[in-house]
């Protein structure tokens, strides 16, 4: 049996579970917005938002940006939201 | 009342607490790496709205069964490579290093599973100069399929590094870096499967 110190922490485990229900999800909106009839606006949203929520929760915990310096976490989180806004901006406004 | 000393400690521990995960320069080159799959994005994106049909069939070319398992694969990969990363700094080389092996497996899954994808598309006729969609499709996916096959190469080094080499700040800040280019390849595949396959 593996010694507890060798074991992942409890805290990166539950992000990835939360990393992988989140991809369940994103696969199923994907699901209904390609087989809707008529526009999908909110599940193109939702499905890139929700891969955006994954790309955030990989940098704070597997990057370890949550305890990091504070300029290198306000840069990633500025990126994650800039580049998910102007990406549903130009899929749903277009 | 805080003695000098028990300042002294205070101080370290919050500077340590605030700190710059690797080094300086790998986060230049994340920094830099975000930056051109940002406007990979925006291509996709605006190739989407000017040309939806063209879009909407190359993606129903796609099997989207083998990208959610090639995001399983990273994401597993990138618990598993974290967790080699926090196994290494309490000093459990041996037990760090079957992370990163195993992680380095997810990698090889990934790549054989591309190799699926990409041998059925060619087959079907798809090449980058069939549309759009499939040149996004090919050049985008194969950029990142070349950063899995590094970041592969990479776990393998690390999961020997941490079998050979002393624990120590050194071998830290390696093994961080290893980590940080595994990440970084994962939030990238996160977003280019939902803008190829999903929406």
């Amino acid at each position: 049996m593996p010694k507890p110190s060798s074991l992942p922490s409890r805290s990166l485990t539950l992000v990835w579970l939360a990393l992988v229900v989140a991809t369940l999800a994103g696969w199923q909106l994907g699901e209904s917005a390609q087989h809707a009839h008529g526009p999908a606006r909110a599940a193109v949203a939702g499905v890139v938002a929700i891969a955006f929520l994954k790309v955030l929760a990989v940098g704070l915990q597997f990057m370890e940006l949550r305890e990091a310096v504070w300029f290198l976490r306000a840069g990633f989180c500025v990126w994650v939201f800039g580049a998910m806004t102007a990406l549903i901006a130009i899929l749903v406004l277009r | 009342m805080q003695t000098p000393d028990t300042m002294s400690i205070a101080t370290a521990q919050a500077h340590h607490s605030a700190r710059v995960p690797g080094e300086a320069g790998i986060w230049i080159f994340i920094a830099g790496d975000l930056l051109a799959f940002t406007l990979f994005f925006v291509l996709i994106a605006l190739g989407n709205g000017d040309q939806p049909q063209v879009f909407a069939r190359g993606r129903a070319s796609l099997d989207i069964g083998l990208g959610v398992a090639n995001t399983l694969l990273l994401l597993t990969g990138s618990w598993l490579v974290a967790a080699g990363v926090e196994t290494s700094r309490k000093g459990a080389g041996r037990a760090a290093s079957r992370y990163f092996l195993a992680g380095a497996a997810c990698g090889l899954g990934f790549i054989a599973n591309k190799f699926i994808e990409w041998s059925h598309l060619i087959r079907l006729g798809a090449s980058p100069q069939t549309d759009d969609f499939y040149m996004f499709f090919f050049v985008f996916t194969g950029i990142h399929l070349f950063h899995v096959l590094l970041g592969t190469v990479y776990m393998l080094v690390l999961s020997r590094a941490c079998s050979k080499r002393p624990a120590g700040p050194e071998r830290d800040r390696f093994v961080e870096c290893g980590g940080l280019f595994w990440h970084l390849v994962d939030l990238l595949w996160i977003v280019l499967f939902a803008l190829l396959y999903l929406i």
